[in-house]
């Protein structure tokens, strides 16, 4: 009996303190009127995403043998059509390599976010297979190289100087997107990302346009994304250099029939270089310690510039463009802000504690922008270096950073024929 | 070229160097990835039910236990924070909004006269279209008995804009919220949405419990 | 695959020809489809002005039986047109998507069938790639220093915040819900008159029944709460003590309380205040950002809604016989101060102007009058803004951005108290001791013998403000009789002894009239041409208070408790 009365003053008491928090108190409906339960449609289940990642492994597998042991382009297009269609239409491009780069950078950061498990090996996994077998995920497995893939009819051939010289904005786009999703500030990868809405079929006008500007590029300038605008490019690009087992023209050696010269849509093929500068030792020597010098310059302006980062990239970041705003008592700005003004007036954070964050923000992009600023300004004198140096050559063969492993260049090699003829 | 090279030529010892940082590389890789898997490891492991414990926790981006932090994540709106300022419905990657009102009717008072249902000032008490709030007609009104009525929303019409949620909230017992609706949400890295959400109003919950459902405003999700 | 077979020939041209068909049908699909979202884009059922419109005509006339089913039938097309729009543009797509693919395809076949071999014959030497090599080096360096220079111009530029697209696409949802507000003494327009008519007719403090909340006061005080949003503030002092607290509109909770004693740096002795009046008699104004207070000493404090102060002024110690008790008054972002003293004492009656966000001075008009207690209040007539002020033997008008005097009339009154109000396009004003004035108020200088549109012997209110809806006005005098006399003619339509004494100004929400007795009594009437007591409840608690209507809630601020008054079921 008396646990009756606790269990019917148990349920009361809701009742009775239910005034206090509804204005409105709930119906008691007499004709016995039973109300019905929200619904609550789960997502995706967590097993698919493991799905995702052995087909990855698969995929990944499946493109080294495909190019450094049957040597087969149809191999290779097929597997790049079922990645387009898998990773590309089906997941809608989103979870991908690229963007798990700032997945991790903002992990790294340790601000709290989460590294999901499938996001990490989509990040590992193809900069392992690049440090042993090249750039096999950009050969057969990413999807937005595939579809930039199924758009080349017609390349033509980029000049040396202008592809080296584009070649440095994927690294600045790749010290951009770190630092920003480092200080938590925004994953522009995501934000900037031309074909995921064409994936999707909807999403922001501009997007789309630039996606479908990219695309028809795609048709004359061969995978214009990935060469120019790839920031994971860069690093498959540097683990490529290091690979052990690389695709070659030749399956075995190379006669210098010069038959593969205009093979690559990519312009990927090193020619021979066996000609001697008409310079002298002490010279190139000399060169070689003023572009020490000069990368060690570039390396401090570099720290300079990027320290001055704040002003420019800091108000990306919501919390400091609302603090900015704020303490701005600009009329024109409080008009354009006014929803987050609204929401911030009705909320429970002080202006003093917002400024704290903004300022603690502000302070990891002068820090992040500095060491930003460092390594680019290195890393511009390093290919500044590079692109000093005489490397000799005897055979035709792949530069191993630029070559995505695409096997398009098997078929133009007479070794190749004779390979198959047995 | 092809072929092992002795270190002591130049070649050989590039191919050591290259070697060498290629190595190196691997186990740094490696060793990320070991250090992504094997966090999944709770500091609280011994107590059990630590997992069901933290279910429902306000701020799980802040969450000690690596269990969770490694735990999938999906986009999910706080109805405390949300003003209803009408951006979930434009800001969306997918044509039709994935943030859908929802009707939390344990809350609803079952008014005649439904701030979130009607425009304010009504002459009449009837669903025409010059009474109704909703731009798209995706509330229903039912009579169920003197004076209650029920309000239900139809999903398929519903585009988040948020205009019956303000009335609600505003004069209401706040039961009608946004929510995102994860059957169509795509989940993707970064929400754009959440980026636009003047009240901060978004954030990342465990999969496995999508929805927050019991919060109100000035109060904390329970 | 080469050209030379005749069969190849025609197996080109057919690709060709392929390709052709198949790329102006992308073409095609892709203009409908970017014509198909501009359209939609146009008449989204988010952003339809012309809806709105229509919503606001048929408020103001319910009846308009031709603007109803132009609503109707705009919102069916609307939002057929949206959802059909939704569907077909999921189809073009798919359909663009196909198109792309066959093109493609078929492109493929052309350019496959066009393939030739690379003939090093026809390239006699390679090309040399050490030149290339150093070349690409200059375009390295060159690209390198553009990247740097676009670096070191924004790290000096800094990002500009105007330059801020629009987020998400460009349709912006109006706000038809306003937020509740409620922002001086007598609400936005100074006139008494709720904003909605869904208010409770009956509550009882005893039992607490329709009384939401109610909240201690820690110091006393006759000025109004005011409300913005969710927050209500409030002042209170004492002889020593000043300060500002600031509750949660839908739980009473004190968010936070501020003590503003000495703040403004000057110390001074305590002011002489009639115990009627209070140490905190003027109502605080605020504008969402800010609430700004001034106290019986001449304190002046602004502070934010986060209890952060921003500035103080010093007015200098009042020389007012009952103490000061004009409240504040708004005027885009300038906190309009009403500051009368008595003649031949201390510094001469003055009406300013202080920027609300900083304290500074904007203007200040010195004041050919002794003090006064009437508040002033910020109408807006057909021919502009005025800040309407009252005092013994004046009535006077300025433009509240310049301070510039407008007109004026002459009236010879005694201990004024009422404040003014803009009803049915008259000032109309209860000069204590005097006559009620009717002012037309679009005349310039003294308009004493021209813009008096009547006057009136009957319902001479003392103490509280009048209150109208345009058609008829209610003054209520401290003895309780209530008098209603026509707007536009001054007639005496009904006068009635009410029961009690009443220092309170009443208030109107709908038809019903909320008048608030020195007891704490409340009685609630019908606005209309003849007397009717809806009923009369009790706070429980004496009150010189006037209501306050935030949203379906009436706050009264009794002696010593803050009421919440709400909660009916519509």
């Amino acid at each position: 009996m008396r646990r009756m009365v606790w269990l019917f003053l148990l349920i009361l008491l809701p009742v009775l303190t239910a005034r206090s928090e509804n204005r409105f108190p709930q119906p008691q409906f007499e004709s016995g009127y039973t109300m019905p339960g929200a619904t609550a449609p789960a997502p995706r289940a967590a097993s698919y995403e493991m799905l995702d990642v052995v087909i990855l492994t698969a995929a990944l597998s499946l493109g080294t043998w495909l190019i450094l042991r049957k040597r087969s382009r149809r191999g290779v297009f097929l597997l790049t059509l079922f990645s387009l269609l898998y990773f590309g239409f089906w997941r809608k491009g989103c979870v991908c390599s690229i963007g798990s780069i700032q997945n991790v950078a903002a992990w790294l950061s340790g601000s709290g976010a989460a590294l999901p498990l499938g996001v990490a090996v989509f990040f590992i996994l193809p900069l392992i297979f690049a440090l042993l077998f090249g750039r096999i995920f950009c050969a057969a497995v990413c999807p937005l190289g595939a579809i930039q893939e199924m758009m080349i009819l017609f390349p033509i051939r980029i000049p040396r100087p202008v592809s080296r010289a584009l070649g440095l904005i994927p690294v600045v786009y790749l010290g951009l997107a770190i630092l920003l999703a480092a200080t938590g500030s925004a994953f522009i990868i995501c934000r900037y990302d031309p074909f995921v809405p064409v994936f999707r079929l909807s999403g922001e006008p501009v997007m789309l346009l630039a996606g479908v500007v990219l695309l028809l590029a795609g048709i004359v300038v061969a995978r214009p994304f990935c060469r120019f605008l790839c920031p994971y490019g860069v690093l498959l690009n540097w683990m490529s250099r290091l690979s052990k087992w690389h695709a070659t023209i030749t399956p075995d050696e190379c006669v210098g029939c010069r038959l593969c010269e205009r093979a690559c849509p990519f312009d990927a093929i090193r020619l021979p270089m066996t000609s001697t500068p008409a310079e002298s030792r002490e010279t190139g020597v000399r060169r070689i310690k003023r572009l020490l010098l000069l990368m060690l310059l570039l390396g401090v302006v570099g720290v300079w510039v990027g320290a001055r980062a704040d002003g420019m990239l800091a108000p990306l970041n919501a919390r400091v463009r609302l603090d900015q705003v704020l303490r701005s008592h600009d009329p024109v700005l409080e008009k354009l802000y006014a929803t987050e003004l609204d929401a911030f007036r009705g909320g429970t954070i002080t202006p003093e504690s917002l400024t704290v964050e903004a300022d603690a923000v502000r302070r990891k992009f002068r820090v992040g922008g500095a060491w930003l600023g460092g390594i680019l300004g290195v890393l511009f004198g390093a290919s500044l270096l590079g692109a000093s140096i005489r490397r000799s050559r005897e055979d035709y063969e792949p530069d191993r950073g630029e070559c995505l492993s695409c096997a398009r260049c098997y078929q133009s090699c007479p070794r190749e024929h004779e390979r198959l003829k047995q | 070229m092809s072929g092992k090279q002795t270190i002591g030529t130049v070649q050989g010892r590039r191919e050591f160097l290259r070697g060498l940082l290629r190595g190196l590389l691997l186990t740094g890789l490696a060793g990320l990835g070991a250090r992504v898997a094997l966090n999944r490891r709770c500091g609280s492991a011994d107590k059990p039910g630590q997992a069901e414990l933290c279910k429902g926790c306000p701020d799980l981006s802040a969450c000690p236990s690596p269990v969770l932090a490694a735990d999938r994540k999906v986009w999910q709106l706080d109805p405390a924070k949300c003003i209803q300022c009408g951006r979930c419905a434009t800001n969306c990657v997918l044509q039709a909004s994935a943030v859908k009102c929802v009707h939390r009717l344990e809350m609803c008072g079952y008014c005649r006269l439904c701030f979130g249902f009607f425009q304010p000032g009504v002459a009449t008490l009837n669903s025409a279209a010059e009474n109704q709030v909703c731009p798209t007609g995706a509330i229903r009104r039912k009579f169920i008995e003197d004076p209650y009525y029920e309000y239900t929303i139809d999903e398929a019409l519903c585009i988040g804009c948020g205009k019956c949620v303000k009335g609600c909230g505003a004069f209401g017992n706040g039961s009608l919220v946004l929510q995102v609706r994860h059957d169509r949400c795509v989940n993707c890295n970064e929400c754009s949405i959440a980026r636009n959400c003047p009240a901060d109003a978004f954030r990342q919950v465990p999969a496995t419990d999508p929805y927050l459902f019991r919060t109100k405003k000035g109060k904390a999700a329970t | 695959m080469s050209l030379d077979t005749t069969r190849s020939q025609v197996l080109y041209r057919m690709a060709c020809a392929l390709a052709v068909v198949t790329c102006a049908f992308s073409l095609l699909m892709g203009i409908l489809l970017v014509s198909n979202v501009m359209a939609v884009r146009m008449a989204s059922p988010l952003n339809l002005p012309e809806l709105d419109h229509l919503r606001e005509t048929i408020k103001a006339d319910p009846a308009n039986v031709a603007v109803r089913e132009k609503i109707r039938d705009l919102d069916q097309v609307v939002r057929h047109l949206y959802f059909a729009g939704l569907t077909s543009r999921r189809a073009g797509a798919y359909l663009l998507l196909g198109g792309i693919v066959l093109s493609l395809a078929s492109l493929k076949a052309v350019a496959l069938l066009r393939r030739r071999r690379f003939d090093p014959r026809e390239y006699p030497a390679p090309p040399d790639p050490l030149r290339t090599e150093f070349a690409a080096r200059w375009a390295l360096a060159g690209s390198g220093v553009v990247i740097l220079s676009v670096a070191v111009y924004f790290s000096w530029v800094g990002r500009d915040l105007r330059a801020r697209p629009e987020p998400g696409g460009s349709v912006q949802v109006p706000v038809q819900i306003p937020v509740v507000v409620w922002p001086a003494f007598r609400g936005a327009s100074g006139n008494g008159v709720a904003a909605s008519s869904n208010f409770p007719t009956a509550w009882d403090a005893a039992s607490g029944s329709g009384i939401v909340w109610k909240v201690e006061v820690p110091l006393p005080g006759m000025s109004s709460p005011v409300v913005w949003g969710n927050k209500v503030f409030l002042t209170g002092a004492s002889e020593e003590k000043r300060e500002v607290y600031c509750y949660d509109l839908a739980s009473g909770t004190r968010l936070w309380s501020l003590d503003v004693t000495g703040k403004s740096g000057q110390v001074k002795k305590a002011p002489e205040v009639f115990k009627d009046t209070g140490y905190a008699a003027s109502t605080p104004v605020t504008d969402g950002r800010l609430v700004c207070a001034i106290f019986a000493n001449g304190d002046v404090v602004a502070v934010d809604h986060c209890s952060k102060i921003l500035w103080t002024a010093d007015l200098g110690l009042p020389s007012n016989r009952y103490g000061h008790s004009a409240s504040l008054a708004w005027y885009q972002d300038k906190v309009l101060i009403l500051y009368d003293q008595e003649k031949g004492k201390g510094s001469p009656s003055r009406v300013m102007a202080l920027d609300a966000l900083t304290g500074g001075t904007t203007w200040s008009t010195p004041r050919q009058v002794s003090d006064s207690w009437p508040s002033p209040v910020v109408v807006e007539t057909g021919r502009g803004p005025q800040l309407i002020t009252v005092a013994n033997d004046w009535i006077m008008a300025y433009d509240p951005a310049t301070g510039q005097e407008l007109w004026k009339v002459k009236c010879t009154g005694s201990d004024v108290a009422p404040s003014p109000i803009l009803a049915g396009g008259l000032v109309l004003v209860s000069i204590t001791g005097d006559r009620v004035y009717a002012i037309r108020p679009d005349g310039k200088g003294d308009v004493t013998a021209t813009h008096v549109a009547w006057t009136s012997d009957d319902g001479v209110a003392d103490v509280s403000s009048p209150v109208s809806n345009g058609e008829l006005v209610f003054f209520v005098n401290s003895n309780g009789l209530m008098t209603c006399l026509e707007v536009k003619t001054g007639r005496k339509v009904w006068e009635q002894n009410l029961d009690g004494e009443f220092y309170g100004s009443p208030g109107l929400a709908g038809d019903k009239l909320y008048v608030v007795a020195r007891n704490g009594t409340v009685f609630i009437l019908k606005a209309g041409r003849e007397y009717a007591e809806i009923g009369q409840a009790a706070l429980g608690e004496p009150s010189d208070g006037s209501p306050v209507f935030a949203g379906d809630r009436i706050l009264v601020r009794g002696l010593k408790t803050l009421f919440c008054i709400g909660g009916k079921r519509p």
